[in-house]
């Protein structure tokens, strides 16, 4: 409350009270204005409205599916593999084959599944959680998801092709050199790899921008869920880490397309430098993936232990520790490549010190349980089997953080036992309780609780059953990434074991989509806020309205929802007839000015097609780079130019204005 | 009914300049991002610089000075007429923006000419060696940004010029200057990693 009063005698452009009127005839007002407010923001009708749409909701659905579709496509490829595997000398898939896919498993569910789907749920969650109406740029969140869609079905066009990637997911030189693999399959990776970058790091800026100038009033620094403060620090990750892997990419693009030197060391180029930009990149991007996954923990467990979380400053100061110690770890992927031994003991120090900060919220989230009432629904169970399998992946991090243990390890199936226990079980579970969780928020309807329990069941038990036995196959010495290995190494049973783990697991996620496909048509009806949770997307109908908020909200403690009362204020003064959004101040969100956001438009769709065709195209030959830059230049201008319905709404020309009103503008903007 | 304490916003400011305005943020995140790019640049020119004995490898020439250091004088003083348009955006002042932009289009234009001798005097060619890659590589992402830069400068002269003139437009300028003073306080780096460096590692 206290906020509230200062917000009033900070700005005394706000003018208090609005004094309501009669009650029917306010009704009547508020349905018009509804109506007008959906005329507003709704996307165009028909096909061309599903082209231009620049709704965060319409685009974070549409983002969520399709990387849900290549987290199918990539599991699909996971059991090929696992079929191959489970038994000794195998002929299913030839061993060329077999190197495309696990490079496609790895790069499909690192750059098309795991940033992409932790970036769609904050495109349509973040601005619900922070109270506005739309994301910041809706346009570039649109360019986002055509550059991504596009990238992803380039890397299976060519895959089916019989030019997938086959040099694994992380492309060490020289063997993805022109030398050692000639023909275009390396270049179709490096490729793929830009597309997901440029799509991450357009939402990451907007999200940052989104948190922290569009907030509803009241929801200081210190009251911004934890969910969106993950996010923050996530965006800010891929804001430093992603150029590394656009700089090696673009290196190795170079060494294979014009015949650059970085990684050959017969010109002064060197190998290792890839090695370093590469996991420069590829170690915050772990927690890339499984930071939004705790803040998905974060915002399920209060809810199902109902009260609030216990440690809100220590778990941001964890997750923004996190966030740092990520960018020293990244030579423990190195340690066998004979470093310095300073430098690796170094890295090992850094290594488990991040177990601090990761402790830190575990036992966070213990004591809110502990101390709360659980209720144990799917997306709680689904929380624990996080708690269980991550803890285990965890543990196993630690042990590889020494470097003897390490060269001991190092390319064996016990390090594949420890990445699938970290991001399956610290980003894929929290995935599918948010799934769960937020189905009713996308939907307006419940997923099934009973499948939901048999889908966790399947999902646990095939995952722990498939990759623990690979524990044991890396400390007997079945390195990884062989399609097949001799029936005298005795490694058979225990492969075959984790085969049969994997069909469950499949199961369990074939449990999934039978569940959804139900829910949609026959789910039980949601209502706003069927958890009784606390956080602002729930203050509004399920599935939203294109609008988001009928008015905007004003925030008056840490849990939004749980401090609010039917008397509480909203914000009243936005133009209903026009895309009108609040701006607020960074630290207190505090109101700042007004901002008028652009619509629908196919620009950022021309674009994703210019784009795509120049990265396509210089794959063949380096011409297509000024050829593109031209079809790049057209679809910007489409995009920006200025049209006559986008300054309805502005303010008037300046020549149009008198000297008084411009002088007292001008004043007011500085 | 308990009448309601709401916040009335509708005589908010419609337009706001500087770190207040969200496409500012935009811009900043945009250079944070293309910053990083250079700077992991900066330091593969570096670890690569240590791979060799001498600098740049023999038999690969030093790079030439003249050219370059002119059109390092050139974007210096091609700050003036930005720093003129941003202060006359602020003011709301359009006639002033046209002028000044203009300025800018000439200037840009000038020094993205000189840009092509500056290539040639690097004396290498990409293909020489990893000396060679790596300063075309520097100078090609740079060059991309001075381009795009002057590209949307002119776009931008040309939006007000055809009369779209309302503020949101002065708000662009100011942003598309904070832009230029990027590449032009970057270039500083790059030119004395590019032309000054190999005489003295």
């Amino acid at each position: 409350m206290k906020s509230q009063v200062m917000t009033a005698a900070a700005t005394p452009d706000i003018e208090a009270p609005d004094i309501n009127g009669e009650a029917d005839v306010t009704a009547m007002h508020e349905e018009q204005e509804r109506r007008t407010l959906e005329e507003t923001w709704k996307d165009p009708p028909g096909f061309r409205g599903w082209l231009t749409s620049t709704d965060h909701k319409a685009i974070g659905r549409r983002y969520i599916i399709t990387a849900f579709i290549f987290f199918l496509t990539g599991g699909v490829l996971a059991v090929l593999m696992r079929v191959q595997l489970s038994r000794p000398e195998n002929n299913f898939l030839g061993p060329d084959l077999y190197n495309q896919i696990f490079t496609m498993h790895g790069t499909t569910m690192m750059f098309l599944f795991a940033i992409p789907v932790m970036e769609a749920f904050a495109i349509y969650l973040v601005p619900l959680m922070v109270g506005t109406r739309n994301i910041v740029f809706p346009r570039l969140a649109a360019f986002s998801y055509w550059i991504y869609l596009f990238g992803g079905v380039m890397l299976y066009v060519f895959f089916f092709l019989n030019t997938g990637p086959d040099t694994g997911w992380f492309s060490y030189v020289t063997l993805a050199g022109p030398e050692f693999s000639p023909g275009k399959r390396v270049d179709v990776w490096t490729r793929l790899v830009n597309f997901t970058e440029i799509a991450a790091l357009a939402v990451a800026v907007e999200i940052i921008i989104t948190v922290f100038k569009m907030r509803a009033p009241g929801m200081s620094l210190n009251r911004i869920p934890l969910y969106v403060w993950t996010m923050i620090v996530v965006s800010f990750m891929i804001v430093f880490a992603m150029p590394a892997m656009m700089i090696s990419s673009i290196f190795l693009a170079l060494d294979r397309l014009v015949g650059t030197h970085f990684y050959n060391p017969a010109e002064g180029g060197d190998v290792l430098l890839w090695q370093h930009l590469f996991w420069f990149f590829g170690h915050p991007e772990v927690y890339i993936i499984f930071l939004p996954a705790t803040g998905f923990v974060s915002s399920i467990i209060p809810v199902f232990a109902r009260r609030p979380i216990f440690g809100y400053t220590a778990l941001v100061l964890a997750i923004i520790a996190n966030g740092f110690i990520s960018f020293g770890l990244w030579v423990h992927h190195m340690f066998a490549t004979g470093l310095p031994q300073l430098g690796s003991s170094f890295f090992t120090a850094a290594t488990m010190l991040i177990a601090i900060p990761s402790g830190i919220q575990i036992f966070c989230w213990t004591a809110t349980m502990w101390t709360g009432r659980v209720r144990l629904r799917t997306p709680m169970l689904f929380v624990l089997g996080f708690f269980f399998i991550f803890v285990l992946g965890g543990l196993t991090g630690v042990m590889q953080a020494s470097v003897p243990v390490d060269l001991q390890l190092h390319d064996t199936f016990f390090v594949v036992a420890h990445f699938h226990y970290v991001l399956i079980g610290g980003a894929v579970f929290p995935l599918f309780g948010a799934f769960y969780y937020w189905f009713p928020k996308f939907t307006g309807r419940m997923l099934g609780e009973g499948l939901g329990k048999l889908n966790f069941w399947l999902m646990f038990t095939g995952f722990n059953l498939a990759f623990f036995p690979m524990h044991i196959l890396g400390l007997q010495g079945m390195p990884r990434r062989v399609y097949t290995y001799l029936p005298e190494t005795g490694w058979g049973n225990l492969n075959l074991l984790a085969t049969v783990g994997g069909l469950v697991l499949a199961l369990g996620v074939l449990v999934f989509i039978i569940n959804a496909l139900r829910s949609i048509r026959r789910g039980e009806v949601a209502g706003a806020n069927p958890w009784h949770a606390d956080t602002l997307e729930w203050a509004t109908a399920s599935p939203p309205p294109s609008y988001n908020f009928f008015r905007l909200p004003i925030v008056q403690g840490r849990e939004a929802l749980w401090t609010r009362s039917p008397e509480s204020p909203v914000v009243t003064g936005l133009r209903s007839d026009c895309r009108e959004i609040l701006i607020t101040r960074t630290m207190d969100a505090e109101p700042d000015h007004k901002l008028i956001l652009p619509g629908p438009n196919v620009g950022p769709l021309l674009l994703a097609l210019a784009a795509s065709a120049t990265f396509i195209g210089s794959i063949f030959t380096p011409w297509a780079l000024p050829a593109g830059m031209v079809l790049i230049f057209i679809a910007l201008l489409v995009w920006a130019w200025p049209r006559q319905q986008d300054e309805r709404c502005e303010l008037p020309r300046v020549e149009e204005m008198t000297e008084e009103e411009r002088t007292r503008e001008a004043a007011r903007a500085q | 009914m308990k009448r309601r304490v709401d916040l009335d916003v509708s005589r908010l400011p419609s337009l706001a300049f500087g770190s207040r305005a969200v496409t500012w943020w935009g811009v900043v995140g945009f250079l944070l991002i293309e910053g990083t790019m250079l700077v992991l640049c900066f330091v593969t020119y570096f670890y690569l610089r240590d791979r060799v004995l001498d600098w740049p490898p023999p038999p690969t020439s030093l790079p030439s000075l003249l050219i370059p250091t002119i059109n390092l004088f050139v974007m210096l003083a091609s700050l003036v007429p930005v720093y003129f348009v941003e202060r006359s955006a602020k003011r709301l002042d359009v006639r002033k923006v046209k002028i000044w932009m203009v300025v800018c289009d000439v200037v840009g234009i000038a020094f993205v000419t000189l840009r092509w001798f500056e290539f040639v005097a690097l004396n290498v060619y990409w293909d020489t060696n990893a000396y060679g890659s790596i300063v075309w590589t520097i100078m090609g992402i740079h060059t991309f940004h001075l381009v795009s830069e002057v590209i949307e400068t002119i776009v931008i002269t040309a939006i007000l010029f055809r009369g779209h003139t309302e503020p949101k437009y002065l708000v662009d300028a100011t942003d598309n200057a904070l832009y230029w003073y990027f590449i032009v306080g970057i270039w500083v780096v790059c030119y004395a990693l590019l032309y000054l460096a190999p005489r003295f590692l």
